[in-house]
C-alpha cells in the first residue's frame, strides 16, 4: 500500500501510538486523549492528501525552499498553526512540540513498515513526500508558536508597565504633595503612609516578577521548610481577609492533622493568592471558602468560590500569565497590587514542596483550587532547599 | 468642584489634595457607577477620568456622560496610563477635552492643565 493510502486508512492506530509518546512529555501527562489528538489527525490527513497530489521536479524544488503553495497545503498549514497554538496553551514548550513531530514521523514509518508493504520503487518517493509534508508542518507550527509567544510577551510587558505605573504615579503625586502639607502633621502622616503602601505594592509586584523569572529559567523556587501548623496559618489568613473584606462571606474549615514541614512564607503566599483570586473572580452572592484537610501523608488546601465558571478551554492556561496574557485580558481585571501572577506562583509553591495544584470549575459546583502538599517537602530535581542541613552541604 | 474618577484610590486622593492646594474643591470616587451617581448631585465643573477600571471602563463612563442631556455640558479630561492611540482617538471622538497620560506629564503641569480646564474656582464651588 502506498504510504499516503496507509496513513489515510490508519489514522486512528497511528494516533494511538503517537498519543503514548505525547502523553509521556511532561505537560501532556494529565491531558485527555481528545486534547492530545485534536489537530494531529488533521495534520496527518492533510499531509496524506498533499502526498497524493501530483508533483513535478520543479514543484518539489520550489517546495523545498518553501516557495510552492498548492491548495492542499492550506489545510496542512492551518492544522499545523492551530496545533502549535493549542500546545502552547497546554504548557508544551517548543522542544516538546518538535519532539511530538519526531514521534509522529516515527510512528507513521514504523507502522507502515510493520504492515509489510512489498518492495516498491515508489517507496523513496513516498518517503520524500511524507518528510516534506512533516517538515512543512513543523515550520508552520514553529512559526505559529513563536509568533504567539512574542505576542503574549508583548502583552504581558504592556500589562506589567501599566500595573507598575499606577503605584509609581501615586508615589510621585504624593511626594509632590509633601512640601505643601508639611505644616499639617495629620496630612504629612497620611502622605507618608500612602507612599509606604504603594512602595510595598511595587515591591510585591517586583518580587512576583523575580519569582516568575527565576522559575521560568528553571532554577526552581527556593523554599525553607520548617515545622508548621497549617491550621494556625490558615486562621491568620482567614482573619486578615475577613478584616480586609468585611462585606464578603469568607469561611474557614479545618479537618485532621495539619502539621508538617513547609516554607511558611511561601505557603502563606500561595493561599493568599488563591483567596485573592477567589474574591476577585467569585460572585459576592456566594461565600469564599478556605478548607484544609489533613490525610496520612498529605494535606489538602481547598479554596472555593461561586460565580461564573472558568471556560473549560482556559483551565490549563490560567496558571501561566504569559499564555493567559495572549488573550489580551483587560489590565484593569488584575487585582490592585497584582500583575496577574498569583496562580502561577501558587502552582510553583506547590511544586517546590513536591506537591501540586489542581482546579475544577463548573456552573453548578463553582470553582475550586486544590493544593496538595506532602507533609515532608519532597524537592524536585534542581529544587533549591534552604534548610540548615542543605545549606551546610553547600 | 472637580470630580476625579480613578479605581486606584491613592491616586484619586493624592490628586484631590493637590487640586485643593491649587484652590479648587475636589472629590474622588473609585468607579464609574459612583461617578455617575455623584454627577447628578454635585454638578462638577470638570471630571478627571481614568480609562482602565473594572466593571465600567472610562470610555463607557464618558459615553454615558456625553449621552445624558443634563450632564453632557460637563467637560471631561481623561487621565490614564493607557497610551494606545485607538483609546485616545475614541476618547476624543466621544467628547473628551483632553487626554493626559499618567507618568508622562509633570504634576505641576497636570494640576495647571486641570485647573485651566475647570476654570477659575468659584466661591463655594
Amino acid at each position: 500500500m502506498r504510504l499516503a493510502d496507509f496513513i489515510l486508512s490508519n489514522v486512528e492506530s497511528i494516533l494511538a501510538e503517537w498519543d503514548v509518546f505525547a502523553r509521556s512529555i511532561g505537560a501532556g501527562e494529565h491531558l485527555d486523549q481528545l486534547a492530545l489528538r485534536d489537530h494531529a489527525g488533521q495534520i496527518l490527513q492533510a499531509a496524506a492528501q498533499d502526498m497524493k497530489s501530483p508533483q513535478t521536479a520543479a514543484g518539489r524544488a520550489k517546495k523545498s525552499k518553501g516557495l510552492d503553495h498548492p491548495q492542499e497545503d492550506d489545510a496542512l498549514d492551518e492544522a499545523s498553526k492551530l496545533h502549535a497554538v493549542d500546545r502552547l496553551g497546554l504548557g508544551f514548550d517548543m522542544l516538546e512540540v518538535v519532539s511530538e513531530y519526531r514521534a509522529l514521523r516515527a510512528s507513521v514509518l514504523r507502522l507502515w513498515h510493520e504492515s509489510a508493504p512489498g518492495p516498491d520503487d515508489r517507496d523513496v518517493d513516498d518517503l520524500t513526500r511524507f518528510n516534506e509534508s512533516i517538515d512543512q508542518s513543523i515550520t508552520k507550527a514553529v512559526a505559529s508558536y513563536t509568533s504567539r509567544v512574542d505576542q503574549a510577551r508583548d502583552m504581558f510587558l504592556a500589562i506589567l508597565g501599566h500595573d507598575l505605573r499606577n503605584p509609581l504615579n501615586s508615589i510621585g503625586m504624593t511626594a509632590h504633595l509633601v512640601p505643601l502639607v508639611c505644616k499639617d502633621p495629620a496630612e504629612a502622616i497620611a502622605c507618608g503612609e500612602q507612599i509606604s503602601r504603594n512602595v510595598w505594592v511595587m515591591e510585591r509586584m517586583i518580587a512576583d516578577l523575580l519569582d516568575y523569572t527565576r522559575t521560568r529559567l528553571g532554577a526552581g523556587m527556593p523554599v525553607r521548610p520548617t515545622s508548621l501548623d497549617l491550621g494556625s496559618l490558615a486562621r491568620e489568613l482567614f482573619e486578615e481577609f475577613r478584616t480586609a473584606h468585611p462585606k464578603l462571606d469568607i469561611q474557614l474549615r479545618t479537618d485532621g492533622d495539619l502539621n508538617g514541614q513547609w516554607d511558611s512564607d511561601r505557603v502563606r503566599q500561595a493561599i493568599s493568592n488563591l483567596l485573592g483570586n477567589a474574591i476577585q473572580h467569585g460572585s459576592a452572592d456566594f461565600p469564599v471558602t478556605l478548607s484544609l484537610r489533613g490525610e496520612e501523608s498529605d494535606v489538602f488546601i481547598n479554596v472555593h468560590n461561586g460565580g461564573d465558571p472558568i471556560p473549560p478551554g482556559e483551565l490549563q492556561k490560567i496558571f501561566d500569565p504569559l499564555i493567559r496574557g495572549s488573550s489580551a485580558e483587560h489590565p484593569a481585571k488584575n487585582r490592585p497590587g497584582s500583575i496577574g501572577m498569583g496562580l502561577y506562583i501558587a502552582r510553583e509553591v506547590a511544586k517546590s514542596h513536591g506537591g501540586r495544584i489542581d482546579v475544577t470549575s463548573t456552573e453548578r459546583e463553582g470553582t475550586m483550587f486544590t493544593i496538595r502538599l506532602p507533609r515532608e517537602t519532597a524537592p524536585q530535581d534542581g529544587q533549591p532547599i534552604l534548610d540548615a542541613e542543605h545549606i551546610e552541604k553547600m | 468642584m472637580i470630580l476625579i474618577v480613578d479605581d486606584q484610590k491613592d491616586i484619586g486622593k493624592a490628586l484631590e489634595r493637590l487640586l485643593r492646594y491649587a484652590g479648587h474643591e475636589a472629590d474622588s470616587v473609585t468607579s464609574g457607577a459612583e461617578a455617575l451617581a455623584m454627577l447628578h448631585i454635585r454638578k462638577p465643573s470638570l471630571v478627571v477620568l481614568d480609562v482602565n477600571m473594572p466593571e465600567m471602563d472610562g470610555l463607557t463612563v464618558l459615553k454615558l456622560i456625553k449621552g445624558h442631556t443634563e450632564l453632557n455640558h460637563v467637560p471631561v479630561v481623561m487621565y490614564s496610563s493607557d497610551t494606545q492611540s485607538k483609546t485616545m482617538t475614541e476618547a476624543k471622538r466621544l467628547g473628551a477635552v483632553d487626554f493626559l497620560v499618567k507618568g508622562t506629564i509633570g504634576f505641576d503641569k497636570l494640576v495647571a492643565r486641570i485647573c485651566e480646564l475647570a476654570g477659575e474656582p468659584k466661591v463655594g464651588d
